[in-house]
C-alpha cells in the first residue's frame, strides 16, 4: 500500500480541511509533477498525494479533513457524470476521470465505491469519443475487494470492451469461486484468450495458471500457447511454475499439429481428424488459409469494415465461412465507438453484447444456441 | 551558499524544523555554486509572499529551483571511467510512467493492482517490461554506479535502501512489497545528456543528502538514512531522457 511521507503527514496537520479542499481539488486537476510529499528521489503525479493522504489513520487525519477530501472527490465525480450525459466529456474531462479514477485505485476510500461504480455505469451509458479514461475508471470501480460475484452484466461488458477485457479477466481470476464463473463464462473466456488477446496471451495465462484452479480453461488457454511458436517455450516454463499436476498431463498428451490447418484435413486427404485432448484442438487456426489457397478462398476485404459489407461477402463467398474467425480485432480497438462495432468485431449473431449475457441470465434458449453455433467449428 | 539578510525570517523557518532545517544546512554547506545561480536562487525567493512556516519556507525553495528555466545541473561531470553501469531503484506503481510503451492495462492490472500485486503478479509484468524500452521523464533522475559492494548489498534490500537514502523505498519493502531495479549504461544516455554531480539545489527536496564540499569531488555521494555518513554510496545525476535497454529486476523485501 501506499505510504505516506513525513512531509506529506506535516503538509496535512498544518493545513485545516478548507485548505486541503483546495489544496485537492487543485491537484487533481494539474498535470504538472510535484516532486514532494511523498517518497524522496521519485516523481509523483499530484493526485498521488490524495490517495496517500486518504490511506493515513483517523489520528493523522481528522474526520473533518477526510470529509474535505472525500468531497472534493465527489464533487468531480459528480461533474464527469454531467459530461459523460451530457456529451461535452472532452480531453480535460479525460485526464480529470483519469486522476480521479486512479486516487480511487490507489487508495480505495469506502466513501466512494458505490460513486466509483455510478460512474462506470455513466461511461457505459454514454461512450464519449475521447479514450484513455475507460480503463482507470473501470479498474477503480472494480478494485473493492468482494465485487466479482455481483452485476455479471456489468462484468459481461467489461470482459467484451477492448480497454478492459484483460482486467475484467485478471479480476475475476482472483475470486475463489472463480471454477463456477469460468462455466458461465466459460465460450467468452475462450473466445478472448485465443483469439482477441493474442498479444497478452502469455501474461493472461501466466495468471491464469497461478491463480485459477479452473483446470480446463487452463488447459485450453495453455494448449493455444504451445500451439504458438512465439509462446510454446514460456507457456511450457509457466505450467513449470504452476507446478499443476492435472495441466502437467496437458503437455504429455500434446501432439504438435499439422502444419496445415484443421480445416484443410478435412478438406483434403484426411477425413478424420485427430482429437488429442478435447473439442478446443478443434478451433480456428492461427495460420490464414490465403496462405495455402490464394486462388480460391476469397480474402476479406481490407478497411474498414461494416456489418452490411461484412454479411454481403460472405453470403457471395461461401468458402469464406472457413476463415469466419480470423477476423483481425484491431478494426474493433481503433474504432472510437467501441459499442457500435462490438457486434460486429464478435461475429455475427449478436446484435448487442446482451447476447452474450450467461445462459442463466437469458430466457430464450434460441439465443443460447445461437451462441454455441458461433464458437462450433463444426457447424460452419 | 550565504543566504542574504533579507531572507533572514526564511532562514528562520527553515530551521524550525528537522527535515526542512537539514536542507538548509545543505545549502549552507554547498560550496560550489556559481554566484550568478546563487543570486537567482535568492532572488526568486525574495520575489514569492513570505512564507508562513518550515513547510512553506522550503517549498518557496523547491519553487525557486524547479521554476522555469529550473537551477538543476549546475555542478561539474561525473569524471569518465565511472559509473559505466548506473543503477536505480523505484516503487512498482510507478513503472508504467517508465516503460509507457508498456500497456499495463492491456496486461489487466491497473496502478493499484501494482501497488498490491504478489511478486508472483509483479515478476509477469517485469518480464514484460525488460522487453520494452524505457523512457526515464524526471527532471533529475538520480543514479547509483554499479559495484561489487552494492551487487553484495542486494541481498539486503532494506540496508541499500538505508544506505541510499530512500525512505519511502525502504518503508515499502519493510511492509512487504517489492521495489523495481533498473540498470542501465552510462554510454546509453543520449548525447549532451551526461551525468553530473548532484548539488545542494538538485536535491531541494530531499533532506537525506550531503553536498560534497570538494568542487573537484569525481561524483557524489548519499546520505544513509539511519547508518553512518561513511556507509554512503557513490551517486550521480542526469536528465530525464530515454534510454534504452533498461535491464529491469524485482527486488525482493
Amino acid at each position: 500500500m501506499i505510504h505516506p511521507s513525513e512531509h506529506l503527514r506535516n503538509f496535512i496537520a498544518r493545513h485545516t480541511a478548507d485548505e486541503l479542499r483546495v489544496w485537492a481539488d487543485r491537484r487533481l486537476r494539474s498535470q504538472d509533477t510535484f516532486p514532494m510529499l511523498y517518497a524522496g528521489k521519485e516523481v509523483e503525479k499530484p493526485h498521488e498525494a490524495i490517495a496517500a493522504a486518504l490511506t493515513l489513520v483517523e489520528g493523522e487525519l481528522t474526520p473533518e479533513k477526510r470529509a474535505a477530501l472525500i468531497q472534493v472527490l465527489r464533487d468531480v465525480r459528480r461533474e464527469l457524470e454531467d459530461a459523460f450525459l451530457n456529451g461535452n466529456f472532452g480531453p480535460r474531462e479525460n485526464d480529470l476521470c483519469k486522476s480521479w479514477a486512479e486516487v480511487i485505485d490507489l487508495a480505495l476510500p469506502p466513501e466512494l465505491q458505490k460513486e466509483a461504480r455510478l460512474l462506470l455505469h455513466a461511461a457505459l451509458e454514454s461512450p464519449p469519443a475521447e479514450r484513455g479514461f475507460f480503463a482507470p475508471l473501470a479498474a477503480a470501480a472494480t478494485a473493492y475487494p468482494g465485487q466479482q460475484n455481483s452485476d455479471p452484466i456489468l462484468w459481461t461488458k467489461l470482459l467484451v470492451h477492448p480497454e478492459t477485457a484483460a482486467l475484467a479477466f485478471q479480476r475475476l481470476l482472483s475470486i475463489h469461486s472463480f471454477d463456477e464463473m469460468a462455466k458461465v463464462w466459460a465460450d467468452l473466456f475462450e473466445r478472448k484468450l485465443t483469439r482477441d488477446w493474442p498479444t497478452n496471451m502469455r501474461v493472461l495465462t501466466a495468471s491464469l495458471l497461478r491463480k485459477a484452479p479452473a483446470v480446463e480453461l487452463a488447459a485450453r488457454a495453455l494448449g493455444r500457447l504451445l500451439r504458438d511458436r512465439d509462446h510454446a517455450n514460456a507457456a511450457i516454463q509457466e505450467l513449470a511454475i504452476s507446478q499443476n499436476p492435472a495441466l502437467q498431463s496437458v503437455v504429455s498428451e500434446f501432439e504438435p499439429p499439422s502444419p496445415f490447418p484443421f480445416w484443410i484435413s478435412v478438406i483434403g486427404h484426411e477425413a478424420k481428424p485427430k482429437i488429442r485432448i478435447s473439442n478446443w484442438y478443434l478451433g480456428d487456426s492461427l495460420l490464414n488459409p490465403q496462405d495455402f489457397y490464394p486462388s480460391k478462398i476469397p480474402a476479406i476485404p481490407k478497411g474498414t469494415y461494416s456489418r452490411r459489407k461484412y454479411r454481403k461477402f460472405r453470403e457471395s463467398n461461401p468458402l469464406s465461412r472457413i476463415h469466419h474467425n480470423s477476423l483481425s480485432p484491431k478494426s474493433e480497438a481503433s474504432d472510437p465507438d467501441w459499442s457500435r462495432n462490438l457486434s460486429f468485431a464478435l461475429g455475427e449473431g449478436y446484435n448487442d453484447v446482451s447476447e452474450l449475457m450467461p445462459d442463466f441470465l437469458d430466457d430464450s434458449p434460441s439465443k443460447a444456441a445461437n451462441v454455441r453455433r458461433n464458437y462450433s467449428f463444426a457447424e460452419v | 551558499m550565504t543566504i542574504p539578510p533579507d531572507l533572514s525570517n526564511w532562514k528562520t523557518q527553515m530551521a524550525s524544523s528537522t527535515e526542512s532545517s537539514q536542507v538548509l544546512q545543505n545549502l549552507l554547506d554547498e560550496p560550489c555554486l556559481d554566484a550568478a545561480v546563487e543570486a537567482e536562487f535568492f532572488s526568486r525567493i525574495s520575489a514569492a509572499p513570505s512564507s508562513a512556516d518550515a513547510y512553506q519556507a522550503w517549498e518557496l525553495a523547491m519553487s525557486a529551483v524547479w521554476s522555469r528555466p529550473p537551477l538543476n545541473f549546475n555542478r561539474s561531470a561525473v569524471t569518465s571511467g565511472r559509473f559505466d553501469n548506473l543503477v536505480r531503484f523505484t516503487l512498482p506503481t510507478k513503472v508504467p510512467a517508465l516503460i509507457p510503451s508498456m500497456d499495463v492495462a492491456a496486461l489487466g492490472l491497473s496502478i493499484g493492482d501494482l501497488d498490491r500485486a504478489s511478486i508472483a503478479e509483479l515478476t509477469s509484468v517485469m518480464d514484460e517490461a525488460s522487453l520494452a524500452p524505457g523512457v526515464n521523464l524526471h527532471n533529475v533522475v538520480w543514479v547509483a554506479e554499479v559495484t561489487p559492494e552494492i551487487d553484495a548489498t542486494l541481498a539486503s534490500p532494506g540496508e541499500l535502501m538505508d544506505r541510499l537514502g530512500l525512505p519511502g523505498h525502504l518503508v515499502h519493502l519493510a511492509s512487504g512489497g517489492c521495489c523495481v531495479e533498473l540498470r542501465y549504461r552510462r554510454a546509453d544516455l543520449p548525447t549532451g545528456n551526461d551525468l553530473h554531480v548532484p548539488s545542494a539545489l538538485d536535491d531541494i527536496d530531499n533532506s537525506a543528502f550531503r553536498p560534497e564540499t570538494d568542487c573537484k569531488a569525481p561524483c557524489g555521494m548519499t546520505q544513509p538514512l539511519t547508518a553512518g555518513a561513511s556507509a554512503g554510496v557513490p551517486e550521480a545525476i542526469h536528465r530525464g531522457c530515454i534510454v534504452t535497454p533498461f535491464e529491469i529486476k524485482l527486488l525482493l523485501p
